[in-house]
This record gives C-alpha cells, structure tokens and sequence, in this order.
C-alpha cells in the first residue's frame, strides 16, 4: 500500500503541555482522510506539525517518501502539500483575484529584474494563472466577487477563498482544517462535491479536520480520531461510528 | 519676481527630492508593512557616498588633521553609487534585523539611522565630521543662476518620475502581490511556498537604493552637507507624509509630500520672523503638523489618495 504522507511517533511539547503525544498517521494517495476529535486533541498542532509551522520534538514526517520535518512552510508547500487554516486568514486588504494570483508557484514576475521589465512570459503566465484562478472561483461560487475585496467576505465565503487559494498552488495534498466552519448548507454542500471532483479527477489526497459529522462520515473513506495528542482511533466512517472509545471521548452516546 | 521664480524652485525640488524618500518608505512600509524608522540613515549614506565620490580629489588641513577626499566621479557616477552604497548597507543589516518582527525593526532601524549620523560625525577623515563636505558640484551649472536651478529641478523631476514608474510596475506585478502578501498576513503567505525573508530583503533593500538616490540629489541640490541635515526628523516627516497622502499608494506618497514638505515646512519660509519670537513660527509649523496628522488618522485613515485595490476587467 502506498502512502502520501506518513507521521511517525510525533511529540509536540508546548512547555509543560504534551500536544501531540507519539502520535502516529498515514494516509494513502487519492484518499480522504478525515481527522476528528474534541477540542483540545491536538488537530491543528498535528497540521502544525505536518506543514513545518511547528518543528517536532521528535518523530519523523515523510511525504512522498522524503522526510519533509524541519523544512520550511514555503518548502513544503513547494513539494505539494499545502494546508488552510481553521480560522480563515484571507489576504484582507487584496481582492480575491489578487488572494488567488499569489498563490502559484514558479511565478516569474516574482522577480525583480522580471517585475520591472514584463517580458512576455511573465504576462503569459499571468494569463494562466488567471484563467486558472477564474475557473476555480466559479466552481466554489466565488467568481462574481472576483474584484472584491477578500475583508467583505462572509465568514463560509472566507473558507471557501481559503481552500479555493491553496488549490492555486497546485498541490498533491490538501490539509484542510475545518473548512466548512461558518459556511451555509448550500457552501458545505459544494464544497464536499468539490472535493469529491477535485479526488476522483486529479487524484488529490486530502486530510480534513471536521467537526460536522455528517461531512466527515460521507466524504471521508478513513478516519483517525484524536484524544489527548494521541490516536485514538482509525478505520472506516462505520467502524468509527461503532467504536466504544471514541463514543465515549467525542460522539457521545 | 525671479526670486520668487527661484523660492519656487528650490522648494520643488525639495518636494521632489523628498518624494523618492517618501517612495522608499512606501515600498517597505506601504507594500511590505516594513515598519522602518531608518530613511533617513540611508538618505545620510547615499548624500555622503555621492559627496565624496564626486567632490574634487583635495587635501587640507581641517582642525589640524589632514585630509584626502574626493575622486572627481561624474554626476551620475555619484547617484548610482549612492543608491547601491544604501543597498549594499540595507543588505548587511537586514541579515540580521529582518528577522524580527513589527516594533523589534522600528527601533532597530532608528537606532541604527542614529549611528550613521555619528559616524559621519566623528570619521572625520572621511566625512570631515560636523565641518561638513562643501564645495559639491552640480550639473548643467554655469548658467544663471535661475536657469541652473530649474535644470536641477527638471533632472531631479526626470529621475522621481522613472523611480515612480519603477515602484507602479512593481506594485503591479506578481512580486509587488507577494510583497502586499506579506503585509497582509506572512504566515499565510509563507504556507503558499513564498520565501518571506528574501521578499522582506528584497523590499528593505529596494527602499534603501532608492533613499540613496534621494540622498545624493540632495547632496548635489545642497552643494554642501552636514551630518546634522539627516537628523530622525526627516523619517518621521517622511511618516506624516506617506500617512497624510495614503500609504500603499505611490500618487498619494507624491501627493503627501507636496502637502506637507511643500505646503508646509518649506512653504512657510517666506513667513516673516515675529520680533522677541524666533521660534514661534517653526514651533507652530511642527503643532500644526501633529494637528494634520491627527486629523487625518481621524477622519481619514486611508490618506487623501487610498490604495486602490487592483482589478482585473471582467472579460476573460
């Protein structure tokens, strides 16, 4: 079986507070993933820990094979993982074309000498990416605002810049901390179609941080449940959903 | 009649020389949300690389100690200079300074504007200290005096005017994005594969060549400098000016400086000195330049010419 992206025997210490304590996942190319647990498991740490804004304690995180831990936010995403964040932090003061235009990678006009001359490729591949970055806002609803500033966003609106965003870095991987928090029936409906499309055509992997269950329970073909830093649990939605330990820590009878 | 055609032109050119450094605050601070404090550190260095690059090779005696100085480099030998003497200095000390955050960079920075101030006070063998650097050439001069006054200005209106159309290109282009990115939000920024740290050099040493440029157009415009000219003074003017006209926008930088530097603190000169109070005047200049900068945070904190956002037409 191949995985994408294995943790192994991670530990996040925050002085005297154990995190993540030896926690351990994998997750397999084109699946989704979810990750529950109560408030305070250790959810967005393990992200945290995944994408290189914390370094572990110890334990090692391969992606693609290769150890990525203690590698820099902007070098991981560069390998092709990329995460949200739970509360939406849109680019306020740019619109949301600009939000999404900054997102892709090998952008020549990142340079300089480029920015100040404009040769032809660095034009051309504005008109990609902005191509691009139309497509996407339609698909998430988001295309009739593509000129407003991201600040007058609803807070589901944000959520939907936010993963909408991170698909402009063309990643492998998805880390997606609650991406559905604040957002409509209607959104959440869209984007778990989404991220259905998004798995089955271009065989994306996805990790996803939910606390509506019935998200998680129809999108996700695994789940890992959180208690404490550790893992609880794992197996299908259905195993999860019988499972005596997580009941008691976090479904509730 | 000429001398007033003269005043005229001499505070235009200040106006214009000022823009570029309130151009430079605006690409770290505006774009970048760099919060420097140290503009006028690297208007001091670039003033002072183009001065004795370009003043006439001499030795003297100056306070018994002799001194050798000048190269006799052309004019615009002495801006180019200036503005990569300022880069390469913003360079060294953003190695370590850029890693810090908001208030750690401000005080650094003024800090640090402060010792190039000393430095060129006390290297006397350089700088010549509180004596100063005289004498310093001016191209296109020769003529009258009012014709040489307006060349400058045209030369220095030439060179604000490329710098500004240098900033719009960057401010438009992806790397101008990832700059406002930055000021933004970096954390969000940097988890999209951008590498803050080279963007933030990037952005400090840009600011810095540009300050530098300003710095020798000055030197030039002056004919003489000294080191007590580059006092924090003119950072926290160029502040009110970028706030005043909009921060984020080059137009409102340029636009900000013409009110403040041109309306106010030069356009003020001519007002007669009050007998029994001669500090009556540059006192009530400074109270109404707080007043102005207190209104304008009020009522409107964008500045006179907002940030526009970008937009893209509609058509696809």
């Amino acid at each position: 079986m191949s995985f994408l992206l294995e943790a192994k025997d991670l530990v996040k210490d925050f002085g005297g507070l154990r995190a993540v304590d030896h926690c351990s996942i994998a997750v397999e190319k084109g699946s989704i993933c979810g990750l529950i647990g109560p408030n305070g498991a250790g959810k967005t740490t393990l992200f945290d820990l995944l994408t290189g804004f914390y370094r572990p304690n110890s334990g090692i995180v391969l992606f693609k094979k290769e150890r990525i831990e203690g590698l820099e936010p902007h070098e991981i995403c560069r390998r092709g993982l990329v995460r949200t964040f739970q509360i939406a932090r849109e680019l306020k003061n740019m619109t949301l074309l600009e939000n999404m235009l900054l997102a892709p990678k090998g952008q020549f006009g990142e340079n300089l000498a480029y920015a100040i001359l404009q040769p032809p490729r660095v034009l051309e591949r504005e008109r990609e990416n902005l191509r691009k970055a139309r497509q996407i806002l339609e698909i998430v609803g988001l295309r009739h605002l593509e000129n407003e500033l991201a600040t007058n966003l609803s807070g589901g609106q944000r959520k939907m810049l936010e993963v909408a965003r991170a698909l402009m870095t063309d990643p492998e991987m998805l880390l997606l901390d609650e991406p559905t928090a604040g957002a409509t029936f209607e959104e959440t409906r869209k984007l778990m179609d989404y991220i259905e499309t998004l798995r089955r055509e271009n065989s994306l992997t996805f990790l996803i941080v939910e606390h509506k269950m019935e998200v998680i329970m129809n999108l996700c073909d695994k789940i890992l449940v959180m208690n404490n830093g550790q893992r609880l649990a794992q197996g299908t939605p259905r195993e999860v959903q019988q499972n005596r330990q997580v009941i008691e820590a976090y479904l509730g009878a | 009649m000429e001398g007033f055609v003269s005043f005229l032109l001499s505070i235009a050119t200040i106006v214009a020389i000022y823009s570029i450094l309130t151009l430079a605050l605006n690409i770290r601070w505006g774009f970048t949300g760099l919060l420097d404090f140290g503009i006028a550190g690297f208007f001091a260095i670039g003033a002072y690389t183009s001065a004795i690059l370009t003043s006439p090779p001499s030795e003297e005696l100056v306070f018994g100690v002799r001194h050798s100085l000048g190269f006799g480099v052309p004019f615009l030998g002495g801006v180019l200079a200036a503005a990569a003497a300022a880069a390469i200095v913003a360079y060294l000390i953003g190695i370590p300074t850029l890693r810090l955050r908001g208030d750690y960079l401000a005080i650094m920075t003024i800090g640090l504007s402060e010792i190039f101030r000393y430095v060129a006070v006390n290297e006397k063998w350089l700088t010549r200290g509180s004596q100063g650097i005289r004498n310093l050439p001016r191209p296109f001069s020769g003529h009258s005096n009012l014709l040489d006054a307006l060349f400058y200005f045209l030369l220095v209106l030439v060179i604000l005017l490329i710098l500004y159309l240098i900033s719009q290109r960057v401010y438009n282009s992806p790397l101008g994005r990832v700059l406002k990115g930055i000021r933004e939000d970096e954390t969000v920024t940097e988890g999209l594969g951008k590498k803050i740290f080279q963007f933030r050099m990037l952005a400090f040493v840009f600011g810095a060549a540009y300050a530098g440029v300003a710095g020798s157009l000055w030197a030039h415009y002056s004919g003489s400098i000294m080191p007590h000219e580059f006092v924090p003074d003119i950072t926290f003017l160029i502040w009110v000016s970028l706030t005043i006209g909009g921060s984020g926008n080059n137009k409102g930088a340029m636009l900000g400086t013409l009110v403040l530097i041109g309306l106010l603190q030069q356009g003020t000169r001519f007002l007669p000195t009050i007998e029994g109070y001669t500090y009556l005047i540059p006192g009530l200049r400074l109270i109404v330049i707080g007043f102005l900068l207190i209104l304008c945070l009020r009522f409107r904190p964008q500045g006179l010419v907002p940030e526009k956002a970008v937009s893209v037409e509609k058509e696809s």
